[in-house]
């Protein structure tokens, strides 16, 4: 007897659907979204202040106190070359009208009239090695110029370097929420599948089933669900993340700076709906063996 | 094969089963009749392993149900190919699905089994309905679904409770026919049954249920 060709289907063995499933969805669409918003605020900043403190770390600011008047000019260029003499300097140059315009631009537009401001010289100390000493430093300021301050940015770059730490803890922080309230809310809907179809697992399991069977069919359904939640709530992150990059980019950024995400970056977002689809399997075939347990 | 021994079992406080003790040799077939209540039903359970006693034990393959680790349970319970007398149909898969199902618990493809799974279904009478769910059908056709699915797996114990409750006495007489056919082919084969007609003009050993009590001791002829 030669059967003609059958195609034998192989339905979910639990009914599809319902409310527990959508929750799932929902919530990790939901938690996505905030957990690679984090990440990517804090891959930002460390991007940000990587930058800085690389920049900050090669050059020093001297706010030079010199009054306008015939002397000014010498004076600082006495300064300069005293400056200039210090070990750990490798040189020191006055910024130009231009720069200093450009420089205070942003606080008081392109046509900011500099001639009529009491405005500080201000001297860019180019630094190598470990820096001057700089007490050294301080001395000469006060012999040339009383009341002119130095400022080698180191103030700037720890606190640069707190805030990214800071927003890298809390990255890993909402993270963990996120796989948390993932978990919870895996546990309570596979709980509530596995009561809604209690019949259909009695029989199953006199069938002959095991509990890592049973288990499949909710992992299945469960970590799909998280997985599409997730790559939801990622894309939705995507379309806000690219809209910064945009918005950047539109502007002139000093140094070409672009806080769009780079490849790299990508990929550890990425990762966020792997990790929730992980958690989702694990909680789901967890929470199904453990409750099948204690029903003996 | 299957040996109960002092097996009583206990609902709360009904009393459902009283100190049985039977013992089947492979290869044998006994009907178990007695009047609704008797029991019939927690003696089958007892065997699939849906109870255990509350005293006494029961022992299949030569092993202590009660010793078994989950594994070890599940393992057996595909050995034993159960006609339930409530079907446990899963009503959202199509006919050829539930019969199929002890094929894919225990991990076969699709591909291997299809074409006994439909020709199964073509003999217990299904042909027409391959791909109806379970509540489109009537009693009748359930409970050939479920006989189908029982014996689709080949397991050596098959268990039917009440199997041709609900089906003409032609199709009674050919689902017993099978039941008997499998018993030919060497399956352990037990089967409770209100029909007292067919199990007299069957004539296997007949086990008598009462009131929880066996009242026949029941030894395989050959
Ligand atoms: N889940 C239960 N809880 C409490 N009592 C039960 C339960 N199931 C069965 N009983 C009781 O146990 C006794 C035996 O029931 P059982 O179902 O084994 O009888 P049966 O011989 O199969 O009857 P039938 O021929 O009607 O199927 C009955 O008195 C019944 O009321
Ligand atoms: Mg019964």
């Amino acid at each position: 007897m030669t059967a003609p060709q059958i195609v034998l289907k192989q339905s979910p063995l639990i009914p599809r659907g319902g409310a527990p499933a959508r929750l799932v969805f929902a919530t990790s669409a939901a938690m996505t979204f905030l957990a690679v918003c984090a990440l990517a605020a804090a891959l930002t900043a460390e991007k940000l202040a990587a930058l800085w403190t690389d920049q900050l770390a090669r050059v020093a600011t001297v706010t030079a106190e010199i009054a306008d008047g015939p002397d000014a000019r010498a004076q600082t260029t006495r300064l300069l070359a005293a400056l200039e003499e210090i070990p750990g300097i490798a040189g020191a140059r006055a910024l130009s009208e231009s720069e200093m315009q450009a420089l205070l631009a942003p606080w008081l537009g392109p046509e900011a009239p500099l001639d009529d401001l009491p405005t500080p010289v201000m001297i860019e100390v180019e630094t190598g090695g470990a820096g001057p000493d700089r007490a050294a430093v301080e001395a000469a300021l006060a012999r040339i110029a009383p009341g002119s301050t130095y400022d080698d940015h180191g103030r700037w770059r720890d606190s640069l370097a707190d805030a990214a730490g800071t927003l890298r803890a809390l990255a890993y922080g909402a993270l963990l929420i996120a796989a948390g309230a993932a978990a919870a809310t895996v546990a309570l809907a596979t709980n509530a599948g596995l009561a809604a179809n209690t019949a259909i697992i009695d029989a199953l399991l006199l069938m002959g089933a095991e509990d890592g069977f049973i288990a499949r069919v909710f992992e299945r359904r469960f970590a799909r669900r998280a997985l599409t939640g997730a790559l939801l709530g990622l894309a939705l992150a995507a379309i806000g993340l690219w809209s910064l990059g945009d918005a950047v980019s539109g502007t002139a950024t000093p140094g070409g700076l672009d806080l769009s995400p780079t490849t790299r970056d990508w990929v550890v977002l990425s990762l966020t709906p792997a990790l929730l689809t992980a958690v989702a399997w694990a909680t789901t075939r967890l929470s199904v063996i453990a409750a099948l347990r204690r029903r003996r | 094969m299957i040996e109960l021994e002092g097996a009583t079992f206990r609902y709360g406080g009904v009393e459902a089963l009283t100190n049985v003790t039977l013992s089947m040799e492979q290869g044998a077939m006994a009907f178990l009749t007695g009047p609704s209540g008797a029991g019939k039903s927690t003696l089958m359970k007892l065997l699939y392993l849906s109870l255990t006693p509350t005293s006494g034990s029961v022992r299949l393959f030569g092993r202590d149900a009660a010793k078994l680790t989950r594994r070890e349970r599940a393992h057996m319970r595909r050995r034993i190919g159960v006609v339930f007398q409530d079907f446990r149909l899963l009503d959202h898969l199509s006919v050829l699905e539930n019969i199929a199902l002890p094929l894919r618990i225990a991990g076969a493809r699709p591909a291997d089994y299809a074409s006994d799974v439909t020709e199964l279904a073509e003999w217990v009478g299904l042909g027409g309905r391959l791909n109806a769910r379970p509540p489109e059908l009537s009693g009748g056709e359930q409970q050939r679904i479920a006989i189908a699915r029982a014996v689709i797996a080949s397991p050596e114990i098959i268990l039917a409770d009440e199997p041709t409750g609900n089906v003409d006495p032609e199709i009674a007489a050919r689902l017993m026919g099978l039941l008997l056919e499998l018993n030919r082919l060497g399956k352990t084969v037990l089967v409770a049954t209100h029909d007292l007609a067919l199990v007299a003009r069957l004539g296997a050993p007949t086990l008598r249920l009462e009131g929880g009590r066996l009242s026949q001791a029941g030894e395989r002829a050959a």
